[in-house]
C-alpha cells in the first residue's frame, strides 16, 4: 500500500469559480473550457519577439494596471487589497509584511499531497479552464517581429491553445496576475521550456524590475494542478535581491549558452540565481533544464523571475515534507505561512495582526530558514542540477566552494539607505 | 557644572521606569531598533521630546561622554540647558530659545561646558523632527560640533558678566540657562580663550548637517508607524503637505489627465495636477478646490480613494474622463484607457509608502 505525504490546508481561491460544485456538463457561462472558448474574443497583447534594449514606454504594464482597476470596479475581488497594511520591516533586508485577514477562508481545510511534485492532470478538479471570461484579462501572444500591440477583441488562435493573463481574485498585491500557458492543453504544472520561455518574455515585454514573475511546484505551496505562474507588481525591492551572491565559475565551454550561475549566501533559503544568456531562449533553456531535473526528482521547488527576466532565482525547498513529517514548531505553524515563491523572496503575507505589528528581520529569517534544503542537501542538488542543465563546475571553483563553509547565514550589514528625499535639515 | 542635583530621590526601581518612559517617546513612534540604530552613529547629538514636561533629553549619544565628559544616562531626562553655564552668550542662548519656541531649524556657535566644568565651543544645530503628514512636532534634534579656536587676538566682545543667580527660573524651552553662583566658581581659572568666540567653518557646518541627516534617516528607517516620514521642515501653514520628489516623479510618467486632493484636509484640496489635466483646464494650485456641489466638474470626473501603505485613505484621484476625444490608446476604448491613471496611480502611492518616501514638506 502506497504511503502518502499530506498536508492540511486552506486553499487560496484564485478564482470566482473555483468555490463552485464540479461543473457538471454544459456551461453556457462564458467559461474558458473547450465549450465556450473557441468561439469567444478575448483582448489580445501581442508582444515583440526581439525587444529594442531601450525601450521608453511600458505599454504591458499600464495595460494591465489598467484592465485591473477595471475588474475592481466593477468587484471582481475577494477584498481590496490596498486597504491591506503593508510595511518594509526595519533591517538589512527589509522584507515586506502586509497584513491580510481576508486572504483566510473560513473553511475547512484540504488535504494536499505534498509528496508528488508531478501529478497527472484531474479535469474534475478546479483548473482555469472553469475560470469566466471576465476575470481574463488577455490572451499573451507572440506577435512577431513587430512591434507589440493590442487588440480589444480578438478571436482565440485556431491552430493552438492561447496564453491567458487572468486575475487573481484573492491577490497579494495590487495587480496580481496568473500567466496560464495554452490555456485549453489543461496542462498540469510542471515546468517544461516553452512555457518558462513563455514566463521570461512577459517579464521583458513588462520592462519593470518591480513586475516579477513567479512559479510554485506541487509541494512548494502550488494549490492548482494547472500550469500557471503568477506575476504583479510591487515598487520595492524584494530582499532576495538585495542578498549577496557568489558565482560560480564554469569551466569553458559550458559558457557557451552565456548563462551565470550564482549561489545565495547571507540569505535564510538556499538558491541558485541565473543570469545573462546570449538570448532568452538560452537562459529559458538552462533554467528550464534544471526545473525539470527537480521535478522528474521529487524535489519540491520555487522560482522567481526578476529584473525584466533577466535574473532568475531557483529554490528547491522541503518546508511541505517537513511539516508532512511533523517536523516544524508548532509557532511557525500557528502563523499559517505556508512559504511559496513570494514569502521565499521577502514579501510575506500574514493573516493575524499579531504577527504582523511583531514582525521583524529576525521571524522572518527563522521561519523562511525552516523552508530551506540542508547544505549537504543543497549541494546534493545542485550538482544534478548542474549536470542537468548542461553546465560543468570548472576545478578551482570547487575547492573555493568547499572552504569556508557555514551551515548559519548571518544577516549581513547593507550599505545604509541614501537620505530619504524632504529629510534634509538645513539649507 | 558639576553634579547637579536633580532633585530625583528615586530608588533604583524608579530609575529604570523613568529611562523606560523616557525611551518609550521613541520606541513608540518608531521601532525598538532605533535605539541601537542611533547608538551606531558617530557624534555627540541629542534628541528631546518638547511634548514631556520640562521638555527632557530623552536620548543622547555614545558620542556625548567624548565630548562633554557626561555619561549619558546622566543627562536623560534633564532639560538640555545643562550645557550651558554662567559665560554662555545670552543672546546666543535667546536664539536658541526661539528656534524652539517657532519650531525651526537653528544653528549656533554657543560655549558649553562640560562635566567638569572646563567650557568649551561647539556649533550646535538645532533641527525639530516633524510627522511628515500632519506636520505635528515629534522631537528637536541637537547635534553639537566641537569648533576650533579662532585667530589669536583680542575677543570681539566681552565675555559675559559671571555668573547669574537665578532662582530656579523654571522655563519649558530647552536652552534656558538657570544657574546659581556657586557652580561657577572655578571659570576665571579656565582663562579667557575659553571664551573668544570661534568662526565656524563650513566643515563644521557640513559635520553637523551630516550628523543630522543621518539621525533622520535612521529615524525614517525605523519608522514604526507606516507612512510616518519624519522631516526637518514643516508643511506650509496651509497645511498642505506637498508630496516627495519620488511621487511626483512618479505621477510625472502618468499621461492620463487627472488631479489628487488630500481629503484629509479641509475642502479637500488639490495638491498635484497631471500636465495633461493642467493643459486642459486653468487649475491654481493650491486653493482650487472640488467641491461636491460642483457639478459641472463632476460629470467629467471619475473619483476614487487612493489608500497609502497603511490601508488609509491618502488622496482622492479625479480622473478627467473625455468620452469623445479622438486620440488613439493602443487599442484601448477612451475611457479604459483614461482610467489606467488609477492603477498607475495606486501602485506608485503604495510601493513609496510601504518604503516610507510618500509626503515631503513644501519647498
Amino acid at each position: 500500500m502506497e504511503m502518502k505525504l499530506t498536508i492540511r490546508r486552506v486553499p487560496t481561491v484564485v478564482s470566482n469559480y473555483q468555490e463552485d460544485s464540479a461543473a457538471t456538463g454544459g456551461c453556457g457561462r462564458n467559461c474558458l473550457g473547450d465549450c465556450c472558448l473557441p468561439v469567444s474574443k478575448l483582448p489580445l497583447y501581442a508582444f515583440k519577439a526581439n525587444p529594442q534594449k531601450d525601450a521608453p514606454a511600458k505599454p504591458l504594464v499600464n495595460l494591465l494596471l489598467t484592465e485591473w482597476e477595471n475588474r475592481m470596479a466593477r468587484g471582481l475581488f475577494r477584498y481590496d487589497v490596498t486597504a491591506c497594511e503593508t510595511k518594509v520591516i526595519p533591517g538589512n533586508l527589509g522584507f515586506v509584511a502586509q497584513l491580510n485577514e481576508g486572504r483566510h477562508l473560513k473553511k475547512r481545510p484540504t488535504e494536499f499531497r505534498v509528496d508528488r511534485v508531478l501529478q497527472p492532470f484531474d479535469p474534475a478538479k478546479f483548473n482555469f479552464t472553469k475560470v469566466g471570461q471576465e476575470e481574463v484579462l488577455f490572451q499573451f501572444e507572440n506577435g512577431g517581429s513587430g512591434d507589440s500591440y493590442f487588440v480589444e477583441s480578438a478571436l482565440i488562435p485556431e491552430d493552438r491553445a492561447p496564453n491567458v493573463v487572468a486575475i487573481n481574485v484573492s491577490p497579494i498585491e495590487y495587480g496580481h496576475v496568473l500567466l496560464i500557458p495554452r490555456v485549453l492543453d489543461q496542462l498540469p504544472q510542471r515546468i517544461d521550456q516553452e512555457s518558462f520561455l513563455l514566463a521570461l518574455q512577459m517579464a521583458a515585454e513588462a520592462a519593470s524590475p518591480y513586475f516579477r514573475l513567479g512559479y510554485n511546484s506541487l509541494g512548494a505551496f502550488a494549490t492548482i494542478n494547472h500550469l500557471h505562474f503568477q506575476a504583479y507588481y510591487l515598487s520595492v525591492p524584494f530582499p532576495v535581491e538585495k542578498a549577496a551572491t557568489q558565482k560560480i565559475p564554469l569551466a569553458e565551454d559550458t559558457m557557451k549558452s552565456g548563462v551565470n550561475v550564482s549561489k545565495l549566501i547571507n540569505y535564510p533559503v538556499r538558491g541558485l540565481v541565473f543570469e545573462g544568456g546570449n538570448t532568452l531562449n538560452d537562459l529559458a533553456n538552462v533554467v528550464s533544464n534544471a526545473c525539470i531535473w527537480l521535478q522528474d526528482n521529487n524535489v519540491p521547488y520555487n522560482v522567481l523571475i526578476s529584473d525584466c527576466g533577466k535574473r532568475i532565482f531557483l529554490f528547491p525547498q522541503c518546508y511541505a515534507e517537513k511539516q508532512a513529517l511533523g517536523e516544524v514548531s508548532q509557532e511557525l505553524l500557528d502563523t499559517q505561512v505556508n512559504p511559496a515563491v513570494w514569502e521565499i523572496s521577502g514579501h510575506i503575507v500574514l493573516k493575524r495582526r499579531n504577527d504582523y505589528e511583531e514582525a521583524s528581520e529576525t521571524s522572518a529569517w527563522k521561519l523562511l530558514a525552516e523552508v530551506s534544503l540542508s547544505e549537504e542537501r543543497f549541494e546534493e542538488v545542485k550538482a544534478y542540477i548542474f549536470s542537468a542543465a548542461g553546465l560543468v563546475q570548472s576545478d578551482e571553483a570547487e575547492e573555493e566552494v568547499s572552504e569556508g563553509e557555514d551551515t548559519t547565514y548571518p544577516p549581513v550589514p547593507v550599505r545604509p539607505l541614501p537620505v530619504t528625499e524632504g529629510c534634509l535639515v538645513l539649507q | 557644572m558639576a553634579t547637579a542635583s536633580s532633585g530625583e530621590a528615586a530608588g533604583p526601581g524608579d530609575h529604570q521606569d523613568h529611562d523606560r518612559r523616557l525611551a518609550s517617546s521613541l520606541t513608540a513612534r518608531y521601532s525598538d531598533w532605533v535605539l541601537e540604530a542611533l547608538d551606531e552613529l558617530p557624534g555627540s547629538f541629542l534628541l528631546t521630546d518638547p511634548a514631556l514636561a520640562g521638555h527632557p533629553i530623552v536620548y543622547a549619544s555614545r558620542g556625548l561622554a567624548a565630548l562633554t565628559g557626561y555619561a549619558r544616562r546622566e543627562v536623560l531626562g534633564r532639560n538640555a540647558r545643562v550645557f550651558q553655564g554662567a559665560a554662555t552668550d545670552r543672546a546666543a542662548v535667546a536664539g536658541v530659545r526661539e528656534a524652539v519656541r517657532t519650531q525651526r531649524a537653528h544653528q549656533v556657535a554657543i560655549l558649553n561646558y562640560r562635566r567638569d566644568g572646563s567650557p568649551h565651543w561647539v556649533l550646535l544645530h538645532l533641527a525639530p523632527v516633524f510627522h511628515a503628514h500632519d506636520g505635528s512636532l515629534l522631537h528637536f534634534l541637537a547635534v553639537q560640533v566641537p569648533i576650533a579656536a579662532a585667530g589669536r587676538g583680542a575677543p570681539r566682545r566681552a565675555a559675559p558678566a559671571a555668573c547669574r543667580e537665578e532662582a530656579g527660573r523654571v522655563e519649558e524651552d530647552f536652552p534656558c540657562a538657570s544657574v546659581t553662583a556657586k557652580v561657577f566658581v572655578d571659570m576665571d581659572k579656565r582663562g579667557l580663550e575659553a571664551e573668544e568666540p570661534r568662526v565656524v567653518s563650513d566643515s563644521d557646518k557640513e559635520k553637523a548637517m551630516n550628523t543630522a541627516n543621518s539621525i533622520f534617516s535612521t529615524l525614517n528607517r525605523y519608522s514604526k508607524l507606516t507612512g510616518l516620514v519624519v522631516c526637518g521642515k514643516r508643511c506650509d501653514s496651509f497645511g498642505i503637505p506637498a508630496l516627495s520628489s519620488s511621487l511626483n516623479l512618479s505621477l510625472g510618467r502618468i499621461k492620463q489627465s487627472f488631479v489628487l486632493t488630500d481629503p484629509s484636509l479641509p475642502d479637500n484640496p488639490i495638491i498635484y495636477v497631471s500636465d495633461a489635466f493642467e493643459s486642459l483646464t486653468e487649475v491654481l494650485l493650491p486653493k482650487i478646490s472640488i467641491r461636491k456641489d460642483g457639478s459641472s466638474f463632476r460629470d467629467l470626473l471619475h473619483v476614487s480613494p487612493i489608500r497609502d501603505a497603511s490601508g488609509k485613505v491618502a488622496f482622492h484621484i479625479w480622473v478627467h474622463l473625455d468620452v469623445g476625444t479622438k486620440h488613439d490608446f493602443n487599442g484601448l476604448t477612451p475611457e479604459v484607457w483614461q482610467l489606467g491613471a488609477v492603477g498607475a496611480v495606486r501602485v506608485a502611492v503604495r510601493g513609496l509608502s510601504a518604503s516610507g518616501s510618500l509626503l515631503r514638506p513644501s519647498r
